[in-house]
């Protein structure tokens, strides 16, 4: 009988929710009952009149009730969702969605299922007595769930004070960019990111909310805990490994970075293991890049170079009818049977291909994540090329409850080919737009020509020279963390990161850098870092007050040691630096630098509706002399939620609105010079000193004041979402190598000193709209646009206020960072052909004689603003994805127009071809109204190389197609034979199109945050096909 | 929980400082760059290879005075685009070859004048007086050196002003050199005063320093041969016909002779040579040589003008062989190691400083003969001694520096300290006209300087 109430009661047990049954006691027979506890011990005992027979555990309830819960998860649109994380809460019982969205997992009644997937919001159901729980979740929209990763730590948006913005995760994965920080660029308002070159791997600039400094405006990286401003660090990460990107923008979220955190703080963290099933993913692209530069800007050929030619021979009463022209011009080298295209012979359309694999999964105490990945781009100038392979190996493992440790190593190992840039006479681009085209690169019997650019040619330099750069980068460190009580916790980290970099140069004999004797150089750069936190936490959470505080210190230090190695007379062929050769260089040169300090942060909030919080930090540098070691940092921010207070519950269409300010001061460390030096030279076969520079001992770190006010918000169920921002930062004490008259002795002739201040200004404004939302896997249509400005402005300069003026630019109180400053050009007089440029400012008299002009302000380098705007269309398994990126209204300046618009004055230099514009738009006759002089053979009136002036000055403006996306997510049905959980192709564009504003402009727009065109290898645009599919 | 806060504590301490430390691998602070005669040794020799820059001797100073003079163009048609402007008489302030010597001659002043304070702060053991003295003594010819140089280019010849009262170069406060807390902004100061500072300077060399064995540095019969040539600048004919003769009578240097004479040129030094650049192989700045510039680069050529003053007896001819239709210079000919030493000061040019000074004195039978002595060594025909007197004879002498001296840094300032009017010859367009006096034949104060030196701002050379 005792058993049939038993069963009873398992009956009931399943059919009523846990809570009616806690503490329920069948009376049986011989005063033998069976107590059935749920309340926190679910257990089953029995007493026998009230003495507890069973101490042990009769029956884990739980073993006895548990059940097999299943379900299928999707989406809104109703697409399946595999991969999401299942968890029990306060558990380590774990599970994930297979390929249809199916899952299993082990629960009893009561407990809490946690169903968690990336772009998703959490849902969390209680466990009924049902045994099936399917869920559709909504992608997560609601930027305020969103958890910021800040590098000490994750805080919950909805409760931050500062400014601060996640990179969605698709952004940087399916894309082929070398670089992560390329993949900011037009993604987070505010932040500035302009690429310098298109060799593929190099590092674009990038600037948080400005430029903040005159020396070192780097943002700081954070990877997994381990910070650096070494750009390369990023560059060399697999975009694949990466789990969460967040850029860290103000004070109240920068100031815990202290003497590094002025210039903003781009934190990464790297992906995990995750319990359960383990999976595998791969995925792979291939395609390839070619030129963005239009084809209307190719440089001149033959014919066209003659008719210019010619026109110069006349122009300048050398010869006085076409034919004698010709023939003086044929005289003096010119070859019109000659048409060579140097532009088809020195670019490419490169290979991009990429292959990744990963694998996680683990058990409930420990996980792993293992990844490989290969990526190879081929610049769109030929022998240049990036190869990269990485792989990553993260562990974590729960020693206790209390206990847990993580550890990760990762390798990477890159290659690039690249070619010399700026003025080289090496750097192909150049050779491009300067080497005449009836100059043929081969010999009549085949053998490469020599007689021209010095010897430099490039198609034999592409074929024959070796320049390679190597980096051998590990990253890797280990965190520890013990939870003392509830609230307190301790956690150390240790981080290191060492490369060795390896420049390889082997140039054959007798043409271009080479030399008589062939020349081989490698330069070595041997990096170690490391790091070393220690953290204690406190956090409490007691009704409706909650507070999160850590304190701690932190150790950093770099270490470099260079060498250099040159030598000559090698014979051709052999690729090493011969044993018995000339060695011309060898040298080595250590480098180290340090940080310490100790650190507090707090945040608190109140029923998540307002908020507080400060941080303070204290930074030694070794940058700077013993007196001005060290600075004291701080922030202090306040928000309010106030879509959480009662009185806006009748407003139902606002889901967020929050304000947050912040104010605080940081600090930048640029590394100038302290200390009067003289360094080793050599003389005569002996080494000896002299006098290299002047050093400021009193120099300090720049402090970086910034206030912000922002303004989060979400209306209409979350169908329109975003933030307004608007800064103001001031830095002052700027440090800057100021110039110094020659006679001090300073090779550079410039002294370090904190000379004045500037203030960034601007405004970011980020929204989001579900245009439309349909579910049943109908059509979506989501927009996301981004805005941002930042006005800078040099308020201080010294105590003279007095400008400091370069041959091409000044910076002085009132004007942007960077300002040209050149004679002003005034055109071209019709009636004669000749330059004209502005005497001064006052742009009243112009003046045909370069040497009247007198330099001004032309403008700056500073977009006005920067914008982004992505569509994202789906229907069905189909998407469309695309993103515009403008940059507008800052000028760039070509330092080497100069000589490619030569007006006739090179004449017959190798180096002499001419820009199409010069050819297109030049003055032939009286009455023509144009911006080119007459082209006249000799030309000394304009054309010198060392006429610059803001003729060469144009709008920077653009709006470029940065991405377009076209994907299909295969249906499940059909995947599921292959044993794929997901499948999915996509076919995808960079900067497939690129709107110019400026007519005149021959060459890509995109120039660094220095706004000078370098004569780099222009920016690629990338067609590939790709393919994702995890098993 | 206690164990792991002092733990904590305990680090903190530990691993502060050692984080912050400073370290100077391939440096040493100024203040303490020179403390015994080793230091001072290697910090006198670090001043030579500033002057073996190609800002300075390896090759703009010895470029300037030949494509700004009747000796050399810059080919017309294929050059790297070098020294264009100084070829096209088009300079302006904000040329950087402009900017780069004036830094380069403005530093090897600072090197040399911080040398020679901070090595007589130290007291040296009685066994290296002698060898203090000499290192010392070099310090000062090299200053000496820098500044006549730094004249030469920036300012007019001594003799533009009757008491040459005309700006100079600027002279710093030698004592303040060297440390960033006491930045000067100095004006130029007159020429006359310049050229007191080198005579100083030369004066106070000789004084110091011995008789040497390396050519490759600076020894006493080196800084008297050096202010030879600047008494002759300042047409301190008395003065300078003695001290060219007591490095002739005394030097122990000899005349090359004519058989050695071409082979010398890529040798590191010869018999006559005073005072050479040395450059090895190993250096640096190769590149950037004068001798890749001429033969490699090919970038400029010597003028018809030049040489058809040679006559084809010449031994001197050989130096500039025609190739095409274009004269090379070959005075710095070794291409392939591209270490070609640069000639300073040879005993050649103080028989021509001889010849000068007897001529201006009117010594004419001695002017005759010392200038016989370079013709009749260069000329394979026997040729009868000279017979000019007056300007004919001073004329002569001209015409023989300038065979002698070609291409090694004198020809334009021998145009200018005699106001002569010239052409300056181009290839393939028609000459300029440089009529005497001009404001074109010096070098601008460069924008640079003009930009961060208020008191330098108004003393631009005219026409700049």
């Amino acid at each position: 009988m005792k058993y049939y109430s038993f069963l009873i009661f398992i009956i009931t047990y399943k059919l009523f929710p846990f809570d009616i049954c806690n503490n329920i006691t069948f009376k049986t027979e011989k005063n033998l009952d069976v107590v059935i506890n749920t309340n926190k011990k679910k257990s089953l005992y029995i007493k026998s009149n009230n003495k507890r027979l069973s101490k042990e555990l009769f029956l884990s309830l739980d073993n006895l009730v548990q059940n097999s819960i299943r379900g299928n998860i999707k989406s809104e649109d109703g697409s399946v969702l595999p991969g999401v994380t299942v968890l029990v809460k306060n558990s380590n019982i774990g599970s994930l969605t297979d390929f249809d969205g199916n899952y299993e997992i082990k629960a009893s009644q009561g407990d809490v299922l946690v169903f968690s997937y990336v772009g998703f919001e959490t849902k969390e159901i209680i466990i009924s007595n049902t045994t099936t729980i399917n869920l559709v979740l909504k992608e997560d929209i609601n930027t305020l769930e969103e958890v910021i990763i800040t590098g000490y730590g994750t805080q919950k948006k909805e409760r931050l004070t500062g400014a601060a913005q996640n990179l969605k995760l698709k952004v940087i994965t399916a894309v082929p960019r070398a670089d992560l920080q390329e993949s900011l660029q037009g993604n987070i308002a505010g932040v500035q990111v302009a690429s310098n070159s298109g060799q593929p791997g190099a590092s674009p600039d990038v600037r948080i909310r400005g430029i903040g400094s005159f020396e070192s405006a780097f943002p700081l990286y954070v990877i997994d805990g381990f910070q650096t401003t070494d750009g390369k660090v990023i560059t060399s990460l697999n975009p694949n490994d990466i789990k969460a990107i967040s850029v860290l923008k103000d004070a109240s979220a920068t100031s815990i970075y202290g003497v590094r955190g002025a210039n903003g703080v781009i934190v990464i963290e790297t992906k995990s293991g995750v319990s359960g099933k383990t999976q595998i993913s791969y995925s792979t692209q291939s395609g390839f890049s070619s030129s963005t530069i239009a084809k209307r800007f190719k440089p001149l050929n033959t014919s066209e170079l003659q008719e210019l030619l010619i026109e110069g021979v006349l122009n300048a009463g050398i010869e006085n009818n076409n034919k004698n022209a010709l023939n003086y011009l044929v005289d003096r080298g010119f070859n019109p049977n000659i048409n060579t295209d140097w532009y088809d012979l020195n670019t490419q359309n490169g290979i991009y291909q990429q292959h990744n694999i990963s694998i996680k999964g683990g058990s409930d105490k420990t996980r792993f994540y293992l990844s490989g990945g290969y990526f190879n781009q081929e610049g769109i100038i030929k022998n240049t090329q990036l190869e990269r392979m990485n792989t990553r190996l993260k562990i974590d493992h729960e020693f206790t409850d209390k206990i847990k440790f993580d550890a990760t190593i990762a390798y990477t190992k890159s290659i690039a080919k690249v070619r010399p840039g700026a003025g080289k006479f090496a750097n192909p681009v150049r050779a491009i737009y300067r080497i005449r085209p009836d100059i043929s690169p081969f010999n009549k019997d085949g053998t490469f020509n020599f007689s021209f650019n010095s010897t430099h040619n490039p198609v034999a330099q592409a074929k024959e020279e070796i320049r390679k750069n190597s980096t051998y980068r590990i990253l890797a460190g280990a965190g520890l963390s013990y939870k003392l009580t509830e609230q307190f916790s301790l956690e150390s980290l240790i981080n290191m990161n060492q490369a060795f970099q390896d420049e390889f140069t082997r140039l054959p004999s007798g043409f271009g850098d080479g030399m008589p004797t062939g020349r081989g150089e490698q330069d070595s750069d041997f990096l170690f870092s490391w790091l070393f936190r220690n953290l204690v936490r406190y956090s409490i959470d007691k009704k409706k007050s909650s507070l999160n505080a850590f304190g701690g210190y932190e150790l950093q230090k770099t270490r470099n040691k260079f060498s250099d190695l040159t030598v000559e007379n090698i014979p051709d062929g052999l690729e090493d630096l011969a044993n018995g050769s000339t060695p011309t260089v060898a040298k080595t040169k250590k480098k180290q630098n340090g940080l310490n300090s100790i650190f507090l942060n707090a945040e608190y909030s109140y029923d998540n509706t307002y908020l507080m919080s400060a941080s303070i930090r204290r930074d030694g540098s070794s940058k700077f002399s013993d007196s001005n070691k060290y600075g004291i940092f701080w922030s202090f921010g306040l928000g309010w939620n106030i879509a959480n207070e009662s009185f806006m519950n009748s407003i139902g269409f606002i889901n967020t609105l929050k304000i947050r300010s912040s104010y605080g001061i940081n600090g930048n460390d640029p590394e100038t010079g302290v200390f009067d030096l003289f360094k080793v030279n050599t003389y005569d076969g002996d080494p000896g000193l002299f006098f290299e520079s002047v050093g400021n001992p009193n120099i300090k770190w720049e402090l970086n004041k910034a206030f912000n006010i922002g303004l989060d918000y979400a209306f209409f169920t979350n169908r329109i979402h975003g933030s307004i921002d608007w800064y103001i930062r001031k830095t002052t004490d700027l440090l800057r190598e100021k110039p110094i008259p020659a006679a001090n002795g300073d090779g550079g002739n410039t002294i370090a000193e904190n000379i004045g201040s500037m203030q960034n200004t601007g405004i970011e404004i980020n929204i989001t709209t579900r245009n439309v939302v349909s579910s049943k896997r109908g059509v979506n249509w989501t927009t996301n646009f981004n805005f941002s400005t930042n006005k800078n402005e040099i308020k201080k300069l010294n105590s003279t206020g007095k400008p400091i003026i370069r041959a091409t630019s000044i910076i002085t109180e009132g004007e942007d960072i960077r300002t040209f400053y050149l004679p002003k050009y005034a055109g071209v007089d019709p009636t004669n052909g000749k330059a004209l440029w502005y005497i001064d400012d006052s742009r009243t008299q112009v003046t045909s004689n370069y040497k009247e002009a007198k330099q001004v302000i032309i403008g700056n380098a500073t977009p006005d603003f920067y914008a982004g705007l992505r569509n994202t269309f789906s229907y069905r398994g189909v998407t469309l994805d695309f993103q515009f990126y403008t940059a507008w209204g800052g000028l760039v300046y070509d330092p080497w127009s100069t000589f490619t618009n030569s007006d006739g004055s090179r004449k017959l230099s190798s180096t002499g071809n001419v820009s199409r514009g010069t050819y297109e738009r030049r003055w032939q006759k009286p009455g023509d109204v144009t911006d080119v002089p007459a082209f006249i053979y000799g030309n000394r009136q304009s054309g010198s190389s060392s006429q610059r002036s803001s003729r060469f000055v144009y709008d920077g403006s653009y709006i470029r197609l940065r991405e377009v996306t076209l994907s299909y997510d295969l249906p499940t049905v059909s995947i599921q034979k292959l044993g794929l959980s997901n499948a999915r192709v996509y076919i995808k564009g960079n900067n497939l199109y690129t709107y110019i504003k400026d007519d005149r402009l021959e060459k890509d727009p995109e120039a660094g945050s220095k706004g000078r065109l370098n004569q780099e290898i222009p920016i690629s645009s990338t067609l590939f096909l790709g393919l994702d599919i995890t098993f | 929980m206690k164990k792991y806060i002092l733990l904590l504590a305990v680090m903190t301490i530990l691993s502060c400082e050692d984080t912050l430390e400073q370290r100077f691998s391939d440096s040493v602070d100024a203040r303490e760059a020179i403390t015994d005669i080793n230091s001072l040794k290697l910090a006198t020799n670090g001043a030579y290879a500033l002057l073996a820059n190609p800002a300075h001797y390896n090759r703009s100073f010895v470029l300037f005075p030949e494509i700004m003079s009747d000796n050399a163009f810059i080919d017309a048609f294929d050059n790297t685009g070098r020294y264009l402007d100084f070829d096209n008489y088009t300079l302006t302030a904000n040329n950087v070859r402009v900017n780069e010597t004036w830094n380069m001659m403005s530093r090897i002043i600072t090197t040399t004048s911080i040398v020679i304070r901070e090595a007589n702060k130290v007291s040296f053991p009685e066994t290296v007086t002698e060898d203090v003295d000499q290192y010392i003594g070099e310090m000062y010819a090299l200053r000496g050196l820098a500044f006549h140089n730094f004249q030469l280019l920036y300012a007019q010849p001594y003799n533009f002003t009757t008491d040459a009262s005309h700006l100079g170069v600027p002279i710093p406060d030698f004592e303040l050199l060297g440390n960033g807390a006491n930045i000067q902004e100095l004006a130029r100061s007159t020429t006359a005063n310049v050229y007191k500072q080198i005579t100083n300077d030369l004066l106070e060399a000789i004084n110091l320093m011995r008789v040497g064995t390396n050519p490759a540095k600076m020894d006493r019969n080196a800084a008297k041969a050096l202010l030879a040539r600047v008494y002759l600048h300042m047409q301190n004919w008395k003065e300078a016909r003695d001290m060219a003769a007591a490095v002739i009578d005394n030097s122990g240097k000899k005349l090359l002779t004519r058989e050695a004479y071409l082979a010398s040129w890529a040798e590191d030094s010869n018999v006559e040579t005073l005072f050479t650049i040395s450059n090895k192989e190993t250096d640096s700045t190769r590149k950037s040589s004068i001798g890749y510039f001429y033969l490699t680069y090919r970038d400029a050529f010597a003028t018809d003008n030049f040489k058809d003053i040679l006559s084809d007896t010449d031994i001197r001819k050989e130096l500039y062989p025609t190739k095409d239709v274009v004269n090379l210079v070959k005075k710095f000919p070794r291409t392939v190691t591209k270490d070609d030493n640069i000639q300073v000061l040879r005993l050649s040019e103080m028989y021509l400083i001889k010849a000068e000074a007897h001529a201006q004195l009117n010594e004419t039978v001695d002017a005759q003969q010392a200038l016989d002595v370079i013709i009749q060594r260069a000329d394979s025909n026997t040729i009868p001694p000279s017979t000019e007197t007056g300007q004919a004879l001073l004329d002569k002498i001209l015409v023989e520096r300038r065979k002698e001296l070609a291409y090694e840094g004198f020809r334009l300032f021998d145009l200018t300290r005699y106001g002569i009017t010239f052409n300056k010859f181009k290839q393939d367009t028609a000459p300029i006209s440089i009529v005497a006096p001009s404001n074109k034949t010096i070098l601008p104060i460069p924008i640079k300087e003009i930009n961060v030196n208020p008191n330098i701002a108004n003393q631009q050379n005219p026409g700049y």
